[in-house]
């Protein structure tokens, strides 16, 4: 029975791989643009887990619904939900609530079509796994990953500088922006591979409209991940700056500069009433009336 | 020669009783509305005193007028620097409370009060606030020398006079006062002009009368500080700035301005005066020595056929001509030069002169009650005038003593030989003497006291007819309108049409 009904359901399975091949396409699209950057459909960890074989592990429903919004599933108290949490050290999956139903279940399609000839992807697999922890960087590229990051160097298809949203604590480089996560440890959370992926193909809405039709050159993701990581192995030793010192201080010294500048600029203005003196007169005759 | 013509005035201050009635009928007829009732475009200020707004005459104060800049002049608070520097805040302008707070009295609690122990009264509100106030000052606070320690002393023409001459003038029996009407005086080289940003003020062509546009006025308010004699007031409830417009509409009608009319010491006199537009800025600009001299030289002699032919090329009526040669102004200011216009220094050009008054020579009761003038003549000789002679140039001559020595000249000149016409009692030599001093003839004296103390309406106010079809035709073409019904709404009613 179990063989008939296994047989069965791969016939369905590829029955409607064939009739629906459309949706299965979106769904190679649409996990490239939305999944790659943290997930494989493989079984090597990036960010996140690699996805081969998620259909089975878990129901579809559930799939969805974390999809959409993880952190309201571990809010809830999902069991499941808080191990995979607790498993990727709390970082947390970004929600896709802009995705409809189908577009997610054509994308859990993809997933499961790429894993059908189990085999040759593992197989794969073991080799991408391999050259990770390989690479090695020069002080070279550091420095101009530190550029690219900055701003001192520009990026070769024009794309935003990353200070302008992101902040990385390094003495070398100036306080950045507070408008997107802090990259100060991003290797350690992310990985080689996830940095690359995420400069590559960005999953964040606001990085990816950014980047569109400039991407990053190969080189420049790899300065950058150079960068990423010679600043997170020395984050303990750098000063954190907060700039608050310096908008303060400048901001009080700015005032003080106006301010004596306006007593330069304006001082035969005029000051008062030119009837004050005798106001005040009038006053000091109703005093001694009163007294 | 680029001849126009000005609406221009003389003030007899000899005359003015400073009744206020002047100020009363221009406020009846134009500041009687929420927003103006501080403003007095006709004021009367009793001199010495510090005037309204106090201490207007002070330019180190408000920043007014316009100061020589080489051969030209720039405006003392106003201009292109200067104005961007203050914009948005300018601190030279008078506060409410350099001209005063209005008020009103609630009238109606006399009659509505219950009845009780005590009398009912009107308490005093602020026109501004409706809220009950203490009256702490008014627009002519200082009238009649009131106050004195606080005003009078404190007059900024005292500058020239030394601290003994300043109490020489506040001693009993030596104390004396002159009025001091005043209205826009309509500069030729106007410096609330000269100083709007919005372009709101102009002088109008066929008569110089200077008016602000209301549609086009943008409250920067930079013409309250830049007019030296503080006529351009800020209304607060229109957001508009508001000036003397010199009864324009009744003047296009043919009537005499209000304040004009109404005055009832006759002390005013109105007139056409030709003048030369290309001489302004030479004039303006000249040394203060020779202001009120070359200011009087910008006026054209319109008897002269050179000058009515040059006028005529300018676009000068026949009818403006000719009320320019019947002008009284033209003879106080010109023929005969005893009318000087109020501090020349400010270098603005006013058309409004003033015939400086013949005050009181020094006398004082003496021990059996008789009033002793330290001179034994009937009319003491204007050095023993109480007020000293600094004081009156510092008003009329920028501090040329010899201009205003030689109008008191003149008029004692005419005093005493009119004395000898009705009475004879002065011996005939001195009044011949007095005469030759004043280079002045009889028929000339006769003239000065008859347009001084006979004149008639006609003879006080020689009103040109205005043209206002000509002025109308430079600015639209009025053939497009004639072959429609009416000549139609310049500006649509608000009720539309």
């Amino acid at each position: 029975m179990k063989s008939i009904a296994k047989k069965i359901s791969l016939i369905t399975a590829l029955s409607l791989i064939t009739t629906i091949s459309v949706s299965a396409q979106d769904g190679e699209a649409l996990f490239r643009s939305k999944c790659a950057a943290c997930h494989s459909v493989g079984t090597s960890k990036l960010v996140g887990p690699g996805l081969a074989g998620i259909s089975d592990k878990r129901t579809q429903e559930w799939l969805i619904t974390w999809i959409k919004d993880s952190q309201k599933m571990i809010a809830s108290g999902d069991l499941d939900a808080i191990a995979i949490f607790e498993e990727f050290n709390k970082s947390p999956m970004i929600p896709f609530s802009d995705l409809s139903d189908e577009e997610i279940i054509s994308m859990l399609d993809y997933i499961k079509a790429e894993n059908s000839g189990s085999d040759v992807t593992t197989s794969t697999e073991v080799e991408t796994e391999e050259p990770v922890a390989v690479i090695e960087y020069t002080t070279e590229d550091i420095e101009n990953g530190k550029m690219l990051f900055s701003g001192k160097k520009r990026f070769k298809n024009g794309g935003p500088t990353c200070i302008v949203c992101h902040n990385v604590t390094n003495n070398d480089i100036m306080v950045g922006g507070l408008l997107a996560k802090d990259l100060t440890n991003v290797y350690e959370r992310l990985g080689e591979a996830g940095i690359s992926a995420i400069v590559s193909i960005s999953p964040f809405p606001a990085m990816a409209n950014s980047y569109s039709g400039k991407p990053l050159t190969k080189n420049e993701v790899r300065e950058l991940t150079a960068f990423f990581k010679y600043a997170n192995k020395v984050s303990e030793s750098q000063a954190k700056k907060s700039g608050f010192k310096l908008i303060a201080g400048g901001g009080i010294l700015g005032l003080l500069i106006i301010l004596g500048l306006v007593s330069i600029l304006w001082k035969n203005r005029k000051k008062e009433s030119t009837k004050k003196d005798i106001f005040s007169r009038q006053l000091k005759g109703n005093d001694s009336i009163e007294s | 020669m680029d001849v126009r013509s000005q609406i221009s005035m003389v003030f007899h201050l000899d005359k003015c009783i400073g009744c206020h009635t002047c100020s009363v009928a221009c406020k009846n007829i134009w500041t009687d509305r929420k927003g103006a009732e501080y403003m007095w475009w006709n004021n009367v200020e009793t001199k010495p005193g510090t005037g309204y707004p106090t201490k207007w005459e002070d330019q180190e104060i408000y920043k007014g007028g316009w100061v020589k800049d080489g051969n030209s002049v720039s405006l003392k608070g106003a201009g292109k620097l200067k104005g961007l520097k203050n914009i948005f805040h300018n601190p030279n302008m008078p506060v409410l409370e350099d001209y005063y707070h209005p008020w009103a009295y609630r009238y109606g609690d006399l009659f509505t009060a219950p009845e009780g122990e005590d009398q009912p009264i009107g308490r005093a509100v602020s026109l501004i606030t409706g809220e009950p106030i203490d009256i702490k000052s008014g627009p002519n606070w200082d009238d009649d020398l009131s106050g004195t320690p606080d005003y009078a002393r404190n007059d900024v023409n005292f500058k020239d006079l030394t601290p003994a001459e300043q109490d020489a003038m506040f001693q009993l029996e030596k104390m004396t006062m002159m009025y001091l009407p005043r209205i826009c005086n309509h500069c030729l080289n106007p410096a609330c002009v000269g100083s709007c940003p919005s372009g709101a003020l102009y002088k109008r062509g066929e008569d110089g009368i200077v008016l602000i546009n209301q549609d086009r006025c943008r409250a920067w308010r930079m013409c309250v500080t830049a007019c030296p004699y503080k006529k351009s007031y800020y209304n607060w409830h229109t957001g508009k700035s508001e000036k003397c417009i010199l009864c324009y509409p009744r003047l296009e009608s043919g009537q005499a301005p209000a304040c004009m009319h109404s005055c009832v010491g006759r002390i005013r006199y109105l007139g056409v005066m030709l003048y030369d537009a290309d001489r302004i800025q030479e004039i303006a600009s000249c040394e203060e020595n020779e202001l009120v001299q070359k200011h009087m030289g910008i006026y054209l002699d319109p008897n002269d056929p050179k000058v009515i032919k040059a006028a005529r090329d300018s676009g000068v009526h026949d009818s403006t001509i000719k009320a320019a040669q019947d002008s009284p102004v033209w003879k106080f200011v010109k023929e005969w030069g005893i009318a000087l216009p109020l501090h020349p220094e400010f270098r603005t050009l006013p058309n409004l002169f003033y015939v400086p008054p013949m005050l009181p020579g020094m006398a004082q009761v003496d021990g059996d009650g008789i009033y002793n003038t330290a001179s034994d003549e009937l009319f003491p000789p204007i050095d023993h005038n109480r007020i000293p002679m600094k004081y009156l140039a510092s008003l009329f001559s920028a501090g040329d003593t010899d201009v205003v020595r030689h109008v008191y000249d003149k008029m004692m000149a005419v005093k005493q030989h009119r004395r000898n016409v009705t009475v004879g009692d002065l011996p005939k030599d001195k009044v011949a003497e007095l005469m030759k001093t004043a280079k002045m003839s009889a028929d000339t004296a006769n003239a000065i006291f008859r347009l001084t103390s006979l004149a008639t309406f006609e003879e006080r106010f020689v009103i040109p007819p205005e043209h206002r079809e000509e002025s109308i035709e430079m600015l639209e073409a009025t053939a497009d309108h004639k072959g429609e019904a009416g000549f139609g709404f310049r500006e649509k009613p608000a009720r539309g049409v």
